[in-house]
């Protein structure tokens, strides 16, 4: 067995990083009335004169104002369209600022024994449903002023101290409640590309010859453990849940080298023998 | 039955954010906001609270609201007094937003963020000083601010050069305000539009 260097986590840092200075480089470049080549926020940014949009907020403005703007949401189909290519949850591990913030809080919880209430890996769809409806009754984009993402931006980018109750309760609450509970569970956006997550061109994919079960993989998921199940158990050539953040974890974590990720093999082998599965 | 349960946790969850959130929604007071911006109740369904505008603006006069704006948490607003519109001839904070929460405005006198008031209780030009900076200062001088000449009431000697708002001109930009010479109060103060009807 080899002593394992972590690839995907160096990878994935390194597009943290990346993407965060990317985000900050209006401050430290030359202002000159929006000329960076780069400015915005993950709700709306402009690369080299090109329009990008977060696509759940853009529809959340739409149903709020009940208006369609083509050039809006164009910019948001942009998005829409890279992540339904690589896969919807790869915004969640690789460019969302609150994910590498709460990675953070997952180090603290290595070291301390805290408790870890687990909820239905789907109610975060219905938190996004629940989102979009609200925004069409009140008529305002109602994630947009709350959201844990744009109060990282906004405290990043213009002022220190905007907004950051609620983004303060979710840091307690994958803390003392829930490991990684946000995430998981509860935020739309997520959900949002939850459900467009199962026809990306990416996947963990498993060599079941190597796999020798033995769990590792389900201990670092970041997503949720029993996403790999059906692949570990053999009904599954590659992890095809919609919650699958790629983060890379679980191939980092493989003493066997069982798992690796990449391109989504065409199909999904149906076992011999093997039940048909009841999970979504 | 769990699924029961949880259905009708959902109602009453959704129920009671809707009425907290429109609880909020009324709370919410006309501010002022930057050029092309729609109407509060629109601005505030329309606007992404991206802050692509804030970052636009050469001037940083645009500021990011915080929890104190209710609902409007994450809009941009103008503290004229401290930095005003200073009313750019291509508006790059138009062009920036990226939803039309800010949009229409092809020239200054599109404009149309609010409208300047005086204080006369306040403004030394109506005691009989001679003090010409907001008529002087401002980008639409001699259309939105006019000079008034009269005699000083009650004395055949001294003149009062009183400034005078054009309602019809006025944009609304702050400039004025911000230049003033008067302080707590200031004299000339811009009234966000629809505000104007609070009053």
């Amino acid at each position: 067995m080899r002593a394992s260097v972590k690839k995907w986590m160096i990878l994935r840092r390194t597009v943290q990083i990346l993407i965060l200075l990317l985000f900050l480089s209006p401050l430290f470049l030359v202002k000159v009335e929006g000329d960076n080549f780069f400015y915005g926020s993950l709700a709306s940014s402009q690369i080299f004169g090109i329009q990008l949009s977060d696509p759940l907020g853009a529809l959340q403005v739409t149903l709020a104002a009940k208006e369609l703007h083509w050039g809006y949401l164009g910019s948001a189909l942009l998005i829409l369209t890279a992540y339904l290519l690589l896969s919807g949850r790869v915004f969640c591990s690789w460019v969302c600022p609150v994910n590498t913030l709460l990675e953070t809080t997952d180090l603290l919880r290595k070291k301390l024994k805290l408790p870890d209430k687990r909820f239905a890996r789907n109610t975060k769809v219905y938190v996004m449903l629940a989102v979009l409806g609200l925004s069409f009754a009140i008529g305002v984009p109602v994630f947009e002023i709350i959201s844990p993402i744009g109060s990282v931006m906004r405290n990043l980018l213009f002022l220190w101290g905007i907004g950051l109750f609620f983004l303060t309760a979710i840091v307690l609450f994958d803390l003392l409640v829930s490991k990684r509970g946000w995430c998981r569970y509860f935020c739309p956006v997520g959900g949002f590309y939850q459900l467009i997550g199962r026809f990306g061109l990416f996947r963990v994919r498993i060599d079941h010859d190597k796999c020798v079960h033995c769990q590792q993989c389900k201990k670092v998921c970041f997503a949720e453990p029993s996403i790999l199940e059906p692949a570990i158990t053999g009904k599954e050539s590659f992890v095809s849940a919609g919650d699958c953040s790629l983060c890379g974890a679980c191939v980092d974590v493989c003493s066997h080298q069982a798992l690796t990720l990449g391109l989504r093999p065409y199909n999904q082998p149906a076992q011999a023998g093997k039940s048909m599965t009841t999970n979504p | 039955m769990a699924g029961w349960q949880a259905l009708l946790k959902t109602l009453v969850g959704g129920v009671a954010a809707y009425e907290l959130l429109r609880l909020m929604q009324k709370g919410s007071k006309p501010t002022l906001r930057p050029p092309g911006a729609r109407d509060e109740d629109e601005f505030l369904a329309l606007c992404s609270r991206c802050g692509k505008c804030n970052q636009a603006c050469p001037y940083d006069s645009i500021q990011m609201a915080s929890v104190d704006f209710g609902l409007g948490l994450g809009t941009p607003y103008i503290t004229a007094r401290d930095n005003p519109c200073w009313l750019c001839e291509d508006f790059p904070c138009v062009n920036a937003c990226p939803t039309e929460a800010l949009s229409g405005i092809k020239v200054r006198s599109d404009v149309k963020m609010g409208v300047a008031v005086i204080n006369k209780d306040a403004c030394i030009a109506y005691k009989g000083l001679r003090c010409e900076v907001c008529y002087r200062e401002c980008p639409l001088i001699d259309e939105a601010i006019t000079l008034q000449y009269s005699l000083r009431p009650g004395d055949n000697i001294h003149a009062l050069f009183a400034p005078v708002i054009n309602p019809e001109k006025c944009v609304g930009c702050g400039i004025c305000e911000h230049k003033c010479v008067v302080s707590d109060p200031v004299a000339i103060k811009v009234t966000p539009r629809g505000a104007g009807e609070l009053l």
